[in-house]
């Protein structure tokens, strides 16, 4: 809904940025509760993909995501951005149709088709009539099986890459994210945002392109979701036949490195903005942590829960220092990062951290209310059906109980999960995975004004001799 | 910001909908309050959207940005509900809520499950007669706007070009001003500036409900009735007079400021949907700017390699006549006066009925797709009969696509002949200053102890 905070014509303005509704997709599956209406039909294709099919007759269309296991945690060291840029040229050109003819055919019978990669997977995502299915399906199979990444596709596509990673340099929240991850995972593989940097990206080649792709997109990981308005017996009968030939060796499970050895650092990034935009945070927990439920209803209640959350409670309505502030944990298959994220003018920033700091050691060092926990929990229970009331949400949704291995009750159990944590659960788990003394801080912004104290930013100032 | 506004699809009659006006309920209160209820039943959940016929048309100089200040303060309580306590009732119901402010129209929303849905109507209806804050209130939020102006504008040279373009435009009509406000004014709002826009602009008669969802329509009417209908109908606001004169000659404007690469963007005064002119210049945005194998993206990013990125916008449904929009961003070592002489060559192309009968099929079929597609979603289809209505009558929602079909390609030649013309142009060019050498990032890991 971030969209909505803009109107048509100039600068629409709304209330809130950091909503509920937290910016990264895996996200997501962290406010879903129950009463499913999902009922989603899942089978095992000849080539071992997995197909999972939600019949939605209201509307005449159909949503197909298809999750590969070819996410930039496979980026090999120093070619950085490759994942991203293989799953970008997916569309730019195949045996039989050159980019231009792709793009044609799927502006013509209006229909969205992207592909893209995320840390741990890539996808191809299709929104099309349920009329164009023939169409569309063609398209998808092509873009998947029998890419061709021409040279001069690869050239044009590297050349827009380097200029995206060129602009971004005017966007403060990428560049402190960036400069995020980077202090806090290194070289691992959840150290650099997808696209990759500027170095790594100049030296991708066409050779590297090809290699990924044969490595990667197989069958045996891959999960296709469709929702929408079609039976599934004719989506398994399609899908075998158009993919029929689709094989792949499987690389097995990917195994994330160890954790590189790590003390808490603070980076500043000066540039001429009025506000200082800061990160601070730590290693988080993987979707498969026993704890997910308790770390949900603690970061919904510290900062993820949008207006009711502490975070926006202090900054934003006491403080006045933030249109938007609040706390994600970004939740993979390893364990990603966990990030307060705000942008104050840069006179405020030390009083900004100073109070996510406060907010940091109170929900570790007291319980929080029952107020509280009833809140969190009725959201998170309460708002279920809303995460499930689209086709494009539905086909997402099951792709990712899927990929994540939750189970074909997780939309049924979930509310009992979340509605089993206590008062206890949820300080343990601020204390068990709150670090205040141990957080990375990047700040980005005028640092003549932003006068960010020195050292770890949640440090204890030293007792007056 | 200006590109980034909503793309909502506009509706659709054929295939499998029933038109809007066959299904759709109105119902006017005594006091003037319009409803707009359309039941839908194929999710268990509701959106209930209260909109005021106010936004940053209705304002002045000196205090522009009232509409959004405003917004914001409308979540500090009333007499029965304390401050940001309404957030807290509405996700205790497990919904979503929020608000936002466009150049016509201030839009407070909640979606919830559809048997919740009286929670959010007792609240609107309480906040629309009974709000209170004080400074305590005032202060804090007051300085969370000017925040909001900081990160969406002056942090954002694209932002900030966009709203010199729509300065540039616009000389005696308020889509002139930027609907945040200038920081000038802004920074010197007023608790009894707000509190003197609540009482002249939000009363029943100056607003209307539209509610979509999995409920009954006669109950939610009735419901409305009981908690809407005792509100008093209120003064009539002050009209707005302005009207921008006819254009007579190109303007150009240039922002200079530290940015990575430049950006150019041109816009022409059109009309919107209050003419027939306007489905042609919607096929006309398609055929520009619609997808990848859209004129300007397949001709400036793909084939010529000059753009990073170009698009259209164009306003169909505002209150006044707006603008038609082009834009792009160059290529590290292009220029934006490469890229504007690039679009200008591609106007022309139409003026001279370059659009060939498949272009013109392809722009038309995206549109109806679009239709279908963004009904997926109940919240869009409130948001389509609220826009619609702000600029008119939502009725009209049911002419859209007949009026696309029936675009030709002599429409596209006749309209960008009329419309897109250097005389009725303003052209606004981000001019990027280079951030200074060893400035640009400087990103050095700043030992323990020593951070700046």
């Amino acid at each position: 809904m971030m969209a909505l905070r803009r109107k048509h014509g100039s600068t629409g303005a709304g209330r809130r940025a950091f909503g509920v509704a937290l910016p990264t997709t895996l996200l997501l599956i962290a406010t879903m509760a129950s009463a499913s209406p999902l009922a989603v039909q899942r089978r095992t294709l000849n080539n071992g993909a997995r197909l999972l099919v939600s019949e939605q007759h209201a509307l005449p269309m159909v949503v197909v995501q298809i999750m590969v296991d070819a996410g930039a945690r496979r980026d090999p060291s120093g070619k950085e951005g490759l994942a991203g840029l293989t799953a970008d040229l997916l569309t730019e050109g195949t045996k039989k149709r050159t980019a231009v003819q792709i793009s044609e055919t799927a502006d013509f019978i209006g229909a969205a088709f992207d592909t893209g990669a995320d840390v741990d997977f890539a996808s191809l995502s299709l929104t099309m009539l349920t009329k164009d299915l023939d169409t569309g399906f063609d398209l998808l199979s092509d873009a998947l099986l029998h890419p061709s990444f021409p040279e001069a596709e690869v050239t044009r596509r590297r050349e827009a890459t380097l200029a995206s990673l060129q602009a971004e340099e005017d966007e403060p929240g990428r560049v402190a994210n960036r400069r995020f991850l980077k202090l806090l995972f290194g070289d691992e593989p959840y150290g650099h945002p997808v696209v990759g940097s500027t170095e790594s990206v100049r030296k991708l080649t066409r050779a590297d392109i090809l290699k990924f792709y044969q490595e990667n997109y197989g069958p045996e990981n891959a999960i296709i979701s469709i929702a929408g308005d079609v039976s599934a017996d004719d989506m398994a009968k399609r899908m075998e036949s158009i993919l029929a030939e689709w094989k792949g060796v499987s690389r097995g499970d990917f195994v994330y490195p160890p954790e590189h050895a790590h003390e808490s650092e603070a980076a500043t990034i000066a540039k001429p903005l009025t506000q200082a935009n800061i990160v601070l945070g730590e290693r988080g927990i993987a979707r498969d942590n026993p704890d997910y439920y308790a770390v949900t209803v603690m970061n919904f209640i510290l900062g993820g829960g949008g207006f009711t959350s502490r975070l926006t409670n202090s900054v934003r309505v006491e403080g006045g220092l933030a249109y938007s502030v609040g706390s994600v944990y970004s939740v993979n298959k390893a364990p990603g990062s966990f990030q307060v994220i705000m942008q104050t003018k840069n006179a405020s920033a030390a009083e900004a951290i100073q109070r996510t700091c406060s907010e940091l050691d109170r929900i570790r060092q007291s319980q929080v209310s029952d107020e509280e926990l009833d809140g969190a929990k009725l959201y998170l229970t309460g708002s279920f059906p809303m995460r499930l009331d689209t086709n494009m949400k539905l086909a997402g949704f099951a792709a990712q109980v899927e990929f994540f291995h939750l189970g074909d009750d997780y939309a049924d159990s979930y509310a009992s999960r979340i509605n089993a944590v206590s008062k206890e659960d949820i300080q343990r788990a601020a204390q068990k995975y709150l670090h205040p003394d141990n957080l990375d801080l990047v700040v980005v912004g005028n640092l003549d004004t932003a006068k960010v104290s020195a050292g770890p930013p949640c440090a204890k100032p030293a007792p007056t001799p | 910001m200006f590109i980034a506004a909503l793309t909502i699809a506009r509706p659709h009659p054929g295939s499998a909908a029933a038109t809007y006006n066959s299904r759709v309920r109105e119902h006017v209160l005594p006091n003037g309050l319009k409803l707009i209820v359309l039941e839908d039943h194929k999710a268990p959940e509701a959106t209930f959207q209260v909109w005021y016929r106010v936004g940053s048309r209705n304002e002045e100089l000196g205090k522009t940005g009232l509409s959004h200040l405003l917004e914001h303060l409308m979540f500090k309580g009333t007499d029965k509900i304390a401050p940001e306590e309404y957030s807290k009732i509405i996700q205790r119901n497990g919904g979503n809520e929020n608000a936002f402010t466009g150049d016509d129209s201030t839009t407070y929303f909640a979606t919830l499950a559809s048997d919740r849905v009286n929670v959010v109507i007792d609240l609107e209806a309480d906040r629309m007669q009974n709000l209170k804050f004080d400074d305590a209130q005032f202060t804090p939020e007051h300085k969370v706007v000017m925040e909001e102006r900081r990160l969406r504008t002056d942090d954002s040279p694209m932002s900030a070009l966009f709203e010199l373009l729509s300065s540039t435009a616009y000389v005696a009509h308020p889509y002139a001003w930027p609907v945040i406000g200038w920081m000038s004014d802004l920074s010197q709002a007023t608790r009894e500036d707000a509190l003197a826009h609540y009482k002249l602009y939000y009363h029943p008669s100056n607003a209307f409900v539209v509610a979509v969802g999995d409920f009954s329509a006669d109950d939610l009417i009735a419901k409305v009735e009981s908690t809407f209908g005792p509100i008093a109908a209120g003064p009539q606001p002050p009209p707005m007079r302005a009207k921008e004169p006819e254009q007579q000659g190109e303007r150009r404007s240039v922002l200079r400021r530290e940015a990575q690469l430049p950006f150019v963007a041109l816009a022409y005064h059109v009309p919107n949907l209050r003419s027939p002119d306007g489905a042609v210049l919607e096929v006309l945005s398609a055929v520009l700017a619609g997808g990848k194998s859209s004129r300007l993206h397949k001709k400036l990013v793909y084939e010529k390699r000059l753009a990073r990125e170009a698009g259209a916008q164009y306003e169909y449904t505002s209150v006044d006549p707006g603008m038609f929009a082009l834009y792009a961003q160059p290529l590290p070592g292009k220029s934006a006066a490469q890229l504007e002489k690039e679009i200008e060559a591609e106007i022309d192309l139409v003026r001279k009925a370059e659009v060939s009968e498949r272009e013109l099929q392809k722009a038309k079929n995206g549109i109806e797709a679009g239709f279908v597609l963004s009904q997926d979603s109940l919240f869009y289809e409130a948001l389509l009969l609220g826009q619609y209505e702000v600029a008119g009558d939502w009725k009209r929602i049911d002419d859209y696509l007949p009026a696309i079909r029936a675009v030709t390609t002599d429409d596209l030649q006749r309209v960008a002949s009329q419309y897109l013309v250097p005389t009725n142009r303003s052209v606004a060019t981000l001019d990027p200053i280079p951030p200074p050498p060893g400035k640009m990032t400087r990103p050095e890991r700043a030992p323990q102890g020593m951070v700046h």
